[in-house]
This record gives structure tokens, C-alpha cells and sequence, in this order.
């Protein structure tokens, strides 16, 4: 009906795409270059993309990042989807406390779940292989993490929470009109689950998929720490190999931007995909403007065994890797847990060794981002998705596309195009090499996907007669959307803002590439100790990190529920 | 205020980089003696260094060596230190800013000589008079010279290369004495190798093992290791992940570990020994390169290279006090043939840098089961 779109919101909505093209335009122009790239000494060759295909390591790190994110995605959504319909649509008891769970062992670095399942599952050194050999008299040990399916196990584990968060929110708003009306017609749990809540929640399921299914193709922490000790490569080790060779060569910027621009047509048929799913979104809409109200499943005795479920899930996704980080922090060196082990830990490691002041400059640029990224971020990403699902503008499926990029594209090519960007194209003109500043760009460009995924979800559901109403009453296009769509989308906003953040507070892939003195984070901080050899202090770092910001999540997620529950 | 800052800063940044581009750093330029270098030194604020938390003893070594250094010099140096990658990733880093103009993320580099030939190759040290800014003589070592090529950096520290074992799982006739027993089938899927083939790549210089005999070694090792590790993640040795490194960089993280009571070991290997050594130099584009210099020349001080094998585990073997230096005279005295690793040596043995990627292909592909 209204195919006109606010000015503002379409300036918003053109911000984030402007920086999006010039990062993919610098990947563009210098996969097509050779030598030092920004220099006279850069030349321009097709070399990259001859090089890149004819790399034997290319073929097999493609190889393991599919497999590895397929089993990401089935492990992650298998208990993600799950324990997000148990908690919006039953009435299982204790909700409050698994949104702070899980929101909570999201705070765990990567590097320590895979570091908390190299002890436990490793070949060599993991208990349950130890436990099995012994007790079994087997040969071998039956279980080996160091393959992309390990892996992809062990980052499911740490993306369950994520794929809980993509689909509560739809969990949440969906109408049970049309579950109680096959409920009347005779369908069972089983047959109204298949044709009834699971088509209904299909655009949110796949949008969580798709994400899910990306961030394993990006991500950096689980392969790097498990994944390169045992020479198994992935995209993003690949990446970071070829852009910090390991020996006195020059970074191989070329091939990893010829990877990135192959990573766009991936992109490309990714979001052609999923907007074919948001057109037939009238489909989806499941709340509308009269008599909303979720009603919730009784699944009695059934509780427990959610429970049960939901329990086990965290004993292996988060309590496992903070006893870990507890135990590593304190040790004065990394060895197996044992009775000697125990008698060795003490503070003095992390006393004597600890540098504060890089702590504190850590915690300050951390802080820092974490205020300005997740509200730019929903700022940008509102106005983005406002106008995909709402106007009837063509410009709606650039915005689309360009939305999704970001996601599409490992963060590691990402950063190096920021990186390339800072220093030989915007280096007379803005000085943003080595600040807080160019971090917060790239954070902001990459979290975009997850925000306009998220708020597009919700939109969708939002019936568009609720803003017709306020237009014929003759409210503004800016009106309309903070009186109508933002009380409506708010726990929807909530939830972005504090995933955002949380994601931000944790983010290394980005800020293993573009720190520095002045911008150093403290995933980054923790990384560098990782990385160095400094374990305990790593994890001294990892604990001083959860236990700052756990009574901050639990405070926002108590007056989050209670302001939700009282709308 | 955020928007006046980054205008502040482009304003400040343009004639720095134009500084920079149009500054010359040879050695005529670098100050004449340990007098002038202190007096730039005097008129310098903050020494930025950036280099793995392992290295130096990280940020608790640059804090003493800067202290150290103002005590002794009179200087007033400020010290700000990050952890950063391995010291060949922050050179490939230090090269990417050179070129692009923009100011040294590190002041001051601690490299190997791997490094340091490449640095000096590519113009991306300042050239200065190291030998007269030290207040003391180096013994000689035939074929060796102790200043890297045009005055680019000082050999500072040396390290021996061989094996680094998990001492509570690799004891008495196990320990390996020679490559060939790295190769033993009970080792299989359980020992780590590095992913820049330490040891190996000067190991297959002429001059040692040759190319022939370490290339196949290292198709054997490729097959025979469990994964890659950096030289200095020991906790993968002591956590058992990995039960030996072959080779490692050096002795130094075992010489400190071992203080600490880490059950760590270490073994020289039979065919050779090289000492590894490590150089310190100054970025062309560093912004406190007086400080930087004399950072250096602090090391090479009796109290930076009693300081040095104390913290970090290795010193100079051309002092005549040297711990390295005592290790070495009993390898030489076994009959072992001994090399003191340098730019010049590995630029002389020609095949260098081939030999040194054909070997990191090797290791770096698992072989198909």
C-alpha cells in the first residue's frame, strides 16, 4: 500500500551499504593484483584466482569447511530449535533461567570450548579416550575431535545458543489460533508439529540456518585452535594463513581476496535463496492485529525430561569449558587435571606475570565497542529491514543482497579488505589504521546480517494493517514505526542489542586482524596470550572477562523479561 | 571530541608519513656512538613494541629492559607493550605499513636470521653503528659476524635447535639422540613439527644435512608427526597433546620451563647443531628509533645478558661469560659439527628460501589415509 519510503530511513539503510561496496570493491580490485598491494610494485594479474584453484590445500580446506559447517548447523539447530520452543511455546518452568544460561555461555571464548573438548575428547589426552581404552582394552581411542565433524560438533555446541536465540523470538510471536484449529480437526502433537508450526516457523528456521551454516564457513576460533595443530584447514585458517604467512613472506592479500570474491557469488546464491522464502512472507505472518495472544502447550511430566535435556547440553557446552578456564587460569602450567596438578595451583602466575595495564586498555576499547556497535547496529539494521519488507521499492533487493554480504563473507576477508582500505586508500584522507574506530566499522558491517535476519523475522510477522491503521490516522513513516513497530519489536530489538553486544564483547575473528596498540580488545588480549604460549594467563583474562559482565547480563535480562511481560 | 581527535590526528598524521617517506636511515644518518644515541634517545617519549608474549619474556621484559635502560642511560622512556603474533608475521606486518607509509607498529624488532635477511633484502631496518654503541668486545667466531648486513640489526641472543620432549612421557632410551629416531614408529600420530619447518630448513643448508637428505627426512616426518604447533606453545608439550616438537626454534622455553618445574625436556641432535640466533633491529619507520637502538644495546650489556638467560632462557655465546656459549664448546668438544646461524650464512648457502617453502609444503599437507 504505502510504496513510498522515508527519506531518513533510506539515508540510514545506504550508510552501511556505501561501506559495504567500497570493502567489496577494494576486494574486487585487489584480487586482481599481485605483489605489495597499494604500492608501485603491485601489478595487475589474474594470477590470484590461477594460484588459489591450483593450491592443493584449497580443495581439501573446502572440503572440511562444508562438512564442518553442516555438522555446526544439524548439531547447533538440533538443540538450539529445540530448547527455543520449549521455552516459548510450553509450559515448562524456569524459562527466565535458560535465557540467562544461554545468553550467559556465550560470554565463553571459542578458544576455551575447544580447548575444554580437546581435554575431554582428544585423541590422546581426552578423558572419555582415555576412559574408553582403559576400560574397553580397545586398541585406539574411539573418538577423535581433530576432524571437521569434531570440530563441527564442538562449534554446534557453541552456536546452539544462537540458533535458540534466531528462532525464539518467532517461537514466541506465532499464533496457536491455527495450531488449536488442527488441534479441532484431529491432527496429533506429531502431525500438528509437521504441518502446522513447523511450516509456520520455516522462514525463521531457514534464516537461522543459513546464518548458522555461514558463521561456520567464517568462523576462526575452533578450527584455529583445533583445526591447524592437526592440519586440517578451513576457509578462515586459510585465510589467516595466507594474510599472516608464518615465515618471512609478504601477506598473500591477492589470494585471499580472490576467495572472498568467489565467497560473493556464494553470497549471491545464498540471499537469491532466502528472498525467495521472504516473498512468499504474507505466508508466514503470524501476528496480527486482532486478539494476538499465545497460548502455551502443557507438556507436564514431560518438563523434566526438557530439562534433563537442556541441562546435559549445558554441563558439555559451558560448564565443561569454564571449569576449564577456572582450573587453566590457576595452574602454573597446562597439564591434564591430577592430584600434583592441584596441589600446584596458586595466584602467583597471574600476579606475577599479569600485565594490568594492557588488561585495562583492553577492557576500555572492549566497553567502548560494546556501547556504540550493537546501537548503530540496530539503528542501521531497523531502517535496512524496514525497507526490504515493507516498501515496494526495487532498491529493496539491493538492500537485500547487500545485507546479507557481509554475512556471506568470512570476517577474516572482510578485515583484511579494512585492513588494505585504512592503509592504502583512506590513509591521506582518514587515518583510521590501528583505531577503535575502523573496528567498530567492520564489527558494525558484520553484525548488520544477524540484526536485519533477526528484525526481518519479526517484521514479517507483524501484520501490515497495524501501520495502515496509524497511517489513516496520519501518523509519519518515522512516527509509525517508533509507535507501532518498535513497542512491538521490542523484545525482538532487546534480544539483537544483547546478542550484539555479547557477540562484540567476545568477537576475535575481526580483532585478531586489526588490532593494535590503541585498539587492542580483550578477546584479543586473550588471543595474543593463547597464541604465545600463555595459557594460564589467557584464561585469567577469560574469567576476569565472564565474571564482569555476568551480573550485567543477568541484570538486563531480568528487567528485559520483566518489561516483556509487562507488555 | 571523537570527530576533533580523528581530525587532530589525519592533520598530525600527513607530515609524519611524508617524514617517513622522505627520511633516509643509513648508516651515515644513525648516530656515531653510545653519546649521541643516548642524547636522540633523550629527546624520545614512548617505545611501542608489538611482538609475541614469549618473546623477551613479553610484557614484564620490556617493562625491566626500558626501567634498565633509563637507570643506566639517563634516558626517560615510556614503555607500551602488545602481544602480537610470531616474529616473522610481525615483520610481514612492519613491511605491509613500510610500504604504505604509515608509522612501525613495533619500535624495535627481535628477530632470527631468517628475518634479518629478508628485512635487511627489502630496506626495512634502519642502518645503524651497533658496534660502537656497545661498551664491550665480542669474542671472534670464525664465519660468523655479528652485525647483520649493512648494520641492519646485532646478533643478541642465541638458542640451540633440537627437540623438545614432555619429560614425564618421553624418558631414558626414548629420549631421541638423532632425527632417525624421531622416526620411530611408537612416535606415530604423537609428535608435532613446526609450521615453519624450524631447525629443518637450516638443517638442509649445504653447509649441514643438505637438501637431498632433509627433503626426504622431512616427507618421513610429514607422515610420521601429529599436527603443527608454534615453538613457543609448550603447553601443548606439557598437556600431553603432543609429545615432542621436532625441531623446535631453540632451547630457551625449555631452559625456562624447567626453573618453573615444567616437566620438560630437551635433546641436541647428533648429525649437527645450530645455534639460532636471534638479532635486534630498528624499523626504517619506527618512531622512537634511538630508544629502539639503545633497547638493543642494553642486551649486550653483563647485567642485560645475565638478565636475559635468567628470564628468557638464552644469551649471546660471543661473551665470554655465555651459558649458550658453554653449551656449544661441549657439542664442538662431542665432535659435533656446529653452526652459528646468521643472514650471511644463510644467504651464502643459496637455497635458502626455496628449500625453506618446498619444506613448510611438505609439513603443512597431511598425507591422505
Amino acid at each position: 500500500m504505502h510504496s513510498k519510503s522515508s527519506p531518513t530511513l533510506m539515508v540510514l539503510a545506504a550508510l552501511p551499504m556505501f561501506v559495504i561496496v567500497v570493502l567489496v570493491g577494494v576486494l574486487i580490485s585487489i584480487s586482481f593484483q599481485s605483489g605489495i598491494i597499494g604500492t608501485a610494485d603491485a601489478k595487475f594479474t589474474l594470477s590470484n584466482y590461477v594460484d588459489l584453484f591450483s593450491d592443493p590445500i584449497i580443495e581439501e580446506a573446502l572440503y572440511n569447511t562444508i562438512i564442518f559447517s553442516i555438522t555446526a548447523t544439524l548439531v547447533s539447530m538440533g538443540i538450539g530449535l529445540p530448547i527455543a520452543w520449549l521455552t516459548e511455546r510450553t509450559t515448562m518452568r524456569a524459562k527466565s533461567a535458560v535465557y540467562a544460561i544461554m545468553t550467559l555461555g556465550l560470554l565463553i571464548p571459542g578458544i576455551y570450548t575447544a580447548m575444554g573438548w580437546t581435554f575431554l575428547a582428544h585423541s590422546r589426552i581426552g578423558f572419555l579416550n582415555r576412559w574408553a581404552v582403559e576400560y574397553f582394552s580397545l586398541s585406539e581411542a574411539p573418538i577423535n575431535i581433530a576432524t571437521p565433524i569434531g570440530m563441527g560438533f564442538v562449534q554446534g555446541l557453541s552456536l546452539a545458543a544462537l540458533a535458540f536465540i534466531l528462532t525464539a523470538q518467532m517461537f514466541r510471536a506465532m499464533n496457536p489460533s491455527l495450531e488449536e484449529a488442527a488441534k479441532i480437526h484431529g491432527l496429533g502433537f506429531i502431525g500438528t508439529m509437521r504441518r502446522v508450526t513447523l511450516p509456520l516457523a520455516m522462514p525463521a528456521i531457514l534464516a537461522a540456518v543459513i546464518y548458522i551454516v555461514v558463521i561456520g564457513i567464517a568462523t576462526f576460533d575452533v578450527p584455529a585452535i583445533i583445526g591447524l595443530a592437526n592440519r586440517v584447514y578451513m576457509i578462515s585458517t586459510y585465510v589467516f594463513e595466507k594474510a599472516n604467512p608464518g615465515d618471512e613472506e609478504f601477506s598473500q592479500h591477492g589470494i585471499t581476496a580472490a576467495l572472498g570474491v568467489i565467497m560473493i557469488g556464494v553470497a549471491l546464491l545464498l540471499t537469491w535463496w532466502y528472498s525467495t522464502v521472504l516473498r512468499q512472507g504474507d505466508k508466514y505472518q503470524v501476528v496480527t492485529g486482532k486478539g494476538y495472544r499465545p497460548t502455551l502447550i502443557d507438556i507436564r511430566n514431560w518438563g523434566k525430561v526438557a530439562w534433563t535435556f537442556i541441562i546435559l547440553y549445558i554441563i558439555a557446552a559451558k560448564i565443561i569449558p569454564l571449569v576449564l578456564i577456572g582450573y587453566a587460569a590457576f595452574v602454573p602450567y597446562l597439564a591434564p587435571p591430577s592430584a600434583k596438578m592441584f596441589s600446584l595451583m596458586s595466584l602467583d602466575g597471574i600476579m606475577e606475570n599479569m600485565d594490568w595495564d594492557l588488561v585495562v586498555r583492553g577492557l576500555k576499547n572492549t566497553v567502548l565497542l560494546v556501547l556504540i556497535v550493537p546501537a548503530a547496529t540496530l539503528i542501521l539494521a531497523f531502517s535496512i529491514s524496514w525497507l526490504i519488507i515493507r516498501s515496494r521499492s526495487r532498491a529493496r533487493y539491493v538492500l537485500e543482497f547487500g545485507a546479507f554480504l557481509p554475512h556471506a563473507l568470512p570476517e577474516v576477508i572482510l578485515a583484511v579488505a579494512a585492513i588494505l582500505l585504512s592503509l592504502f586508500v583512506l590513509k591521506d584522507f582518514v587515518p583510521l589504521y590501528g583505531t577503535i574506530t575502523l573496528i567498530a566499522v567492520v564489527y558494525v558491517i558484520t553484525r548488520i546480517s544477524f540484526a536485519t535476519r533477526a528484525i526481518n523475522s519479526a517484521l514479517l510477522q507483524i501484520h501490515k494493517e497495524l501501520e495502515e491503521a496509524a497511517h489513516v490516522s496520519g501518523l509519519s513513516e518515522i512516527r509509525t514505526s517508533w509507535r507501532i513497530l518498535v513497542p512491538l519489536l521490542r523484545p525482538t530489538l532487546m534480544s539483537v542489542w544483547i546478542w550484539s553486544a555479547i557477540l562484540v564483547y567476545r568477537e576475535l575473528t575481526v580483532a585478531v586482524f586489526l588490532v593494535g596498540h590503541d585498539n587492542i580488545t580483550l578477546p584479543a588480549v586473550i588471543w595474543s596470550y593463547w597464541n604465545s604460549g600463555a595459557t594460564n594467563l589467557a584464561a585469567a583474562v577469560t574469567l576476569i572477562m565472564t565474571l564482569v559482565l555476568t551480573p550485567l547480563v543477568l541484570m538486563f535480562w531480568w528487567f528485559g523479561r520483566k518489561s516483556m511481560m509487562s507488555n | 571530541m571523537s570527530n576533533k581527535f580523528t581530525l587532530l590526528k589525519t592533520i598530525a598524521v600527513i607530515p609524519v608519513t611524508a617524514m617517513l617517506a622522505l627520511g633516509s636511515a643509513s648508516a651515515a644518518d644513525a648516530p656515531k656512538d653510545l653519546k649521541e644515541l643516548i642524547a636522540g634517545a633523550q629527546k624520545e617519549s614512548t617505545l611501542r613494541i608489538l611482538w609475541s608474549a614469549s618473546s623477551l619474556n613479553g610484557s614484564k621484559g620490556a617493562k625491566h629492559i626500558v626501567a634498565s635502560m633509563n637507570k643506566k642511560y639517563g634516558t626517560n622512556i615510556k614503555v607500551k607493550f602488545t602481544p602480537g603474533p610470531s616474529m616473522t608475521r610481525v615483520i610481514a606486518k612492519l613491511t605491509r605499513e613500510q610500504k604504505a607509509g604509515q608509522k612501525a607498529s613495533s619500535d624495535v624488532v627481535w628477530n632470527n636470521s631468517g628475518g634479518s635477511l629478508k628485512g635487511s633484502k627489502i630496506g626495512l631496518f634502519r642502518e645503524m653503528n651497533w658496534m660502537n654503541y656497545l661498551g664491550r668486545p665480542m669474542l671472534k667466531e670464525k664465519g660468523f659476524d655479528p652485525i647483520a648486513p649493512n648494520g641492519t640489526g646485532i646478533a643478541s641472543a642465541g638458542t640451540l635447535v633440537g627437540v623438545v620432549y614432555n619429560s614425564d612421557m618421553v624418558k631414558g632410551a626414548d629420549i631421541p639422540k638423532n632425527l632417525a629416531d624421531t622416526l620411530k614408529p611408537k612416535w606415530k600420530g604423537k609428535i608435532a613439527s613446526t609450521p615453519y619447518a624450524a631447525g629443518m630448513r637450516e638443517f638442509a643448508m649445504p653447509d649441514l644435512l643438505g637438501t637431498k637428505t632433509m627433503t626426504a627426512y622431512t616427507h618421513k616426518l610429514s607422515d610420521q608427526i601429529g599436527g603443527l604447533m608454534r615453538c613457543g606453545s609448550m603447553n601443548k608439550i606439557t598437556s600431553g597433546e603432543f609429545l615432542m616438537l621436532v625441531l623446535s626454534c631453540g632451547d630457551q622455553y625449555v631452559n625456562q620451563a624447567k626453573r618453573r618445574g615444567e616437566p620438560l625436556g630437551y635433546a641436541l641432535m647428533d648429525e649437527a647443531v645450530v645455534s639460532h640466533t636471534r638479532y635486534g633491529s630498528v624499523p626504517v619507520h619506527s618512531q622512537a628509533p634511538n630508544a629502539a637502538a639503545l633497547f638493543v644495546v642494553w642486551l649486550h650489556t653483563k647485567e642485560g645478558q645475565k638478565w636475559m638467560w635468567e628470564k628468557v632462557g638464552m644469551d649471546l655465546p660471543l661473551y665470554p661469560e655465555s651459558h649458550m656459549r658453554k653449551k656449544i664448546l661441549v657439542q664442538r668438544a662431542k665432535g659435533s659439527k656446529v653452526v652459528m646461524n646468521s643472514p650471511q650464512w644463510l644467504g651464502s648457502q643459496g637455497s635458502y628460501v626455496k628449500t625453506r617453502k618446498a619444506l613448510q609444503k611438505i609439513l603443512k599437507k597431511k598425507k591422505k589415509k
